[in-house]
């Protein structure tokens, strides 16, 4: 088992390897052993699931000390267990079809080989951040991942939009990190080791010793969530994030590296289950950043930021449920969202394809005659996506509603079921507009055609996947999906009065009520044209106007902290840096000329007359030291 | 012991005066490399081997192949008056004597004893040194190189007026 | 053999260094002069390590740093003085510039 684990996790970096040094032998084949790499490391996971299916505790393997400094020890450590093999079924299994579908879609791209490259190294941290078996080598893979997207997202650096989403990416997650690193440190500094297997020991020993400590720690762990996670208030790079090649966006930022946040709670639940403040804070978080992308997502007009928002928003669903302690809710929405998002976005990508790269829906239209596959992959990626039984969203958007419920935490799930409504309504909105109607740009519609298979079968795999996958959930906690992580996550605590089962089932009905409202809506204000959706978003005014403009949150930034920390560099620079410190070297420098220019003129020019005086120094001083004997 | 010591002692006195009186660059090039090649062993037999190897290889090796190169490629050659026979040259020569004579009289009168048994200059023991308490002065020394070979390129380097 | 001949051998050869450092004009003859000088100090260092202070050994590396560095450094003056005047002699150094304000 050893030895598949360690080719799962190493043949992609094989791979980034091959690509990134010797992708000139390769051209236009670059994406060969890129494919071959995250093929055999698909193989590997579906080996590494088929074990773990007998051996529910999974296993540990130190491969060896990788920091042996003091009393910090740190081995390079993999856990494999049932988590973890859920997370690289995931992480596997779409980007080995982004893989495929990348052949199709960066064809003519002249980074082709970079792209692979990057691409490889993505899977490969992504899979060490979730086989890690300590804090620190999880970070390792963290922040690796989190270079990958600065990569892949200033992919085209030569267009300026590109390069700053990826700075801003960077420099917000770093936010985020900082926080996360202070988590590494206060558990270091609590525990003294960092592998996950003996903190949860010792905290699940000493039940409320540490909760003090451990509130602390799980805050700072969480802001790394929200960094790398895209939680309000660290949420702003993830729409800038989409000048990256779609593939890109459906892989890294929907599908894995977002989730790794989700993931991480999940890990380390032990921590989290301490101090249940915290856990409702994650929650509250969690509900508040679902409706408050949902609402900017109603009118964004580019296709694949209202995705990007809808991403922000499914993972604040995410972290309602791990924060409540659903962890097998929250890790079933990842798993499922990871499909249906991911096919989301290869439909978009394919659209842009079609049509030359646009993303302004409103200058589309009609386009289902001229791309079938990619219009009924899309429709039911968001039929998914909004709760519509029997595909995957309905069973895992549901599951997490009905435990904030049952956990007593009604305005967390009443946030929750208004975003169920938003979230049909703005991915119908996004296919009437896009798919159905008149087409608005007679050019645009002439050019478009549908995408070549290498790009739509891997679509219809997703599709298959989106509609099936959330079966596994049938049953909510005797479900196949529960049963399996069982070992790993437990179960979820239901605080007492417990909800009856009749409740259980009006709790789904109201929520597929509530998908199916949306999806109506869509219908009549966009494709029926009543209400008028023009006339509304007058009358809303001021309401549609802060909508439009994303709440100014970026503005805000800007004039809160970009403008104020740019001001204090020009002021440093001009004060500190050219009058302060340049002053004082040139002031020296005057001020040794000066007196270079005094001594000068009672100076013989001759070395060995110098030398003289020097050693004449020399006796003087020697006369002084042996003075005293 | 002693026997050797004085022999290769008297050597480096021998390469020494070679240095100070002789007026022909190759030939003061020559004693200079006989001085420190004696010393290097003198470092050996003071249960300094890695120094002593170190010395040689360096000095003898490198230092004076260094003096050399440069003798022949600028074709020195004597100078005439090459030793400075005026006043300050004997004011000099009085204050080096006394100097020593000074000195001298002061370590004899205070001798210092040898620890027994004493301390061997392995690799082993320097390198710990090295890379332990003196890690600072070492990565000083690496950047004094540095500098150092910066400095002697811009040294020599022809500058535009020089060749036209 | 005890650190004082060490130590007294090193000041003899130190001695004759420095005396020819002063005596000499050549400058490459001062160059190999201030070598003896420094390696004087090795013999010296060499002495009190022997005499129980082992980090002696230590200086001894860092001397033969500078000293390599100071040869570089010196014979690149050295070639700058011989293309500027045609011989290395220290009394008939090339004249600095009346004004040096930069």
């Amino acid at each position: 088992m050893k030895g598949i684990l360690l080719m799962t996790l190493f043949a992609p970096l094989a791979g980034a390897i091959l690509n990134g040094f010797l992708g000139t032998w390769f051209r236009k084949k670059a994406h060969f052993p890129a494919i071959v790499a995250v093929g055999l490391s698909f193989l590997g996971s579906l080996v590494l699931f088929q074990w773990s299916l007998q051996h529910p505790l999974g296993q540990e393997w130190i491969l060896y000390t990788w920091v042996p400094v003091a009393d910090l020890r740190v081995p390079f450590g993999l856990l494999f267990d049932r988590l973890a093999a859920i997370m690289l079924l995931v992480v596997t299994t779409v980007s080995f079809l982004v893989h495929i579908y990348s052949i199709g879609y960066m064809a003519d791209d002249p980074g082709y080989r970079r792209y692979f490259a990057y691409l490889n190294l993505f899977v490969f941290s992504m899979l060490l951040l979730v086989l890690a078996n300590n804090f620190l080598l999880l970070f390792v893979g963290w922040e690796a991942v989190g270079l990958c997207s600065y990569l892949l997202i200033g992919f085209w650096y030569e267009k300026k939009t590109a390069s700053d989403a990826g700075k801003k990416a960077f420099i917000v997650n770093r936010i985020g990190d900082a926080g996360f690193l202070l988590g590494i440190f206060t558990l270091f500094a609590t525990f003294g080791t960092l592998e996950y297997t003996r903190i949860f020991e010792i905290v699940q020993s000493n039940p409320g010793y540490f909760s003090g400590v451990l509130a602390a720690a799980t805050l700072f762990l969480f802001m790394g969530a929200v960094g790398k996670s895209a939680q309000f208030p660290l949420y702003v790079w993830l729409p800038d994030a989409m000048e990256g090649p779609t593939p890109v966006s459906a892989l890294i930022h929907a599908a894995t590296m977002v989730t790794a946040g989700v993931y991480m709670v999940a890990r380390s639940h032990p921590l989290f289950q301490e101090v249940p403040q915290i856990g409702t804070l994650v929650a509250s978080i969690g509900a508040f950043t679902a409706i408050f992308a949902a609402s900017i997502a109603l009118v964004t007009d580019d296709i694949k930021r209202v995705l990007a928002y809808s991403t922000i928003s499914q993972l604040g669903y995410m972290f309602v449920a791990v924060g409540l302690g659903a962890y097998t809710a929250g890790i079933f929405h990842l798993f499922t969202h990871a499909f249906f998002k991911g096919l989301l976005f290869l439909a978009a990508g394919s659209v842009m394809h079609a049509t030359g790269g646009e993303l302004n829906m409103h200058k589309m239209g009609g386009l289902w005659k001229k791309m079938p596959h990619t219009g009924w992959t899309f429709v039911i990626g968001a039929l998914a996506l909004s709760g519509i039984p029997p595909l995957a969203g309905f069973f895992s958007k549901d599951e997490i509603l009905a435990s904030a419920f049952r956990t007593g935490h009604t305005l967390i799930w009443g946030v929750a079921w208004a975003t169920a409504f938003l979230t049909a309504l703005y991915m119908f909105r996004l296919i009437f507009k896009v798919f159905f109607g008149n087409p608005r740009d007679p050019a645009l519609y002439e050019h478009a055609h549908e995408s070549p298979p290498v790009m739509t079968v891997p679509m219809w795999i997703l599709a298959v996947l989106s509609v099936t996958v959330g079966w596994l959930g049938l049953g909510e906690e005797s479900s196949l999906f529960h049963r399996f992580l069982a070992p790993t996550l437990g179960h979820l605590e239901i605080v007492p009065p417990m909800v009856e089962k009749e409740a259980g089932l009006g709790l789904i009905l109201l929520s597929v009520a509530a998908g199916l409202a949306g999806i109506w809506l869509a219908y009549q204000m966009f494709l029926k044209g009543s209400p008028n959706p023009t006339a509304l978003a007058q009358r809303a005014g001021f309401f549609y106007r802060l909508l439009k403009g994303k709440y100014y949150v970026d503005e805000l930034y800007q004039t809160v902290i970009v403008t104020p920390i740019r001001g204090l560099a020009v002021l440093t620079f001009r004060l500190v840096d050219r009058i302060l410190i340049d002053g004082t070297v040139n002031l020296t420098g005057k001020s040794l000329a000066a007196t270079g220019n005094v001594i000068r003129k009672g100076s013989s020019a001759r070395t060995r007359t110098y030398l003289f005086w020097v050693l004449l120094g020399a006796h003087v001083l020697l006369w002084f030291l042996l003075k005293g004997r | 012991m002693t026997t050797l010591f004085w022999l290769f002692g008297v050597l480096a006195i021998v390469g020494a005066l070679g240095v100070l009186f002789q007026t022909h660059p190759v030939r003061g090039a020559l004693f200079l490399l006989l001085n420190f090649l004696a010393i290097g062993v003198l470092y050996l037999l003071a249960r300094a081997p890695f120094v002593g190897f170190v010395q040689i290889l360096v000095y003898a090796g490198a230092i004076v192949v260094l003096f050399l190169v440069a003798i022949m490629v600028m074709d020195l050659r004597r100078l005439e008056s090459d030793f400075d026979l005026g006043l300050m040259g004997f004011l000099t020569f009085v204050l080096g004597v006394a100097f020593f004579v000074i000195v001298a009289l002061v370590l004899l009168k205070n001798q210092i004893p040898e620890v027994s048994p004493p301390p061997t200059g392995t690799p082993e023991a320097l390198g710990e040194w090295l890379f332990g308490q003196y890690l600072v002065p070492f990565e000083l020394a690496s950047i004094l190189l540095l500098v150092a070979i910066v400095g002697a390129i811009v040294l020599i380097r022809r500058r535009r007026q020089d060749v036209s | 053999m005890s650190p004082n001949a060490y130590i007294l051998l090193g000041l003899l050869l130190f001695t004759i260094g420095m005396i020819g450092v002063l005596f000499r004009r050549n400058l490459m003859f001062i160059l190999m002069n201030l070598e003896l000088m420094m390696n004087a100090v090795g013999l010296v260092l060499v002495g009190a390590s022997l005499g129980g202070w082992i980090e002696g050994q230590l200086i001894i590396l860092m001397i033969l740093v500078v000293a390599a560095s100071e040869v570089a450094i010196g014979i690149g003056i050295l070639i700058n003085v011989v293309r500027l005047t045609g011989r290395p002699d220290v009394d008939h150094l090339p004249k600095a510039p009346e004004e040096s304000t930069p």
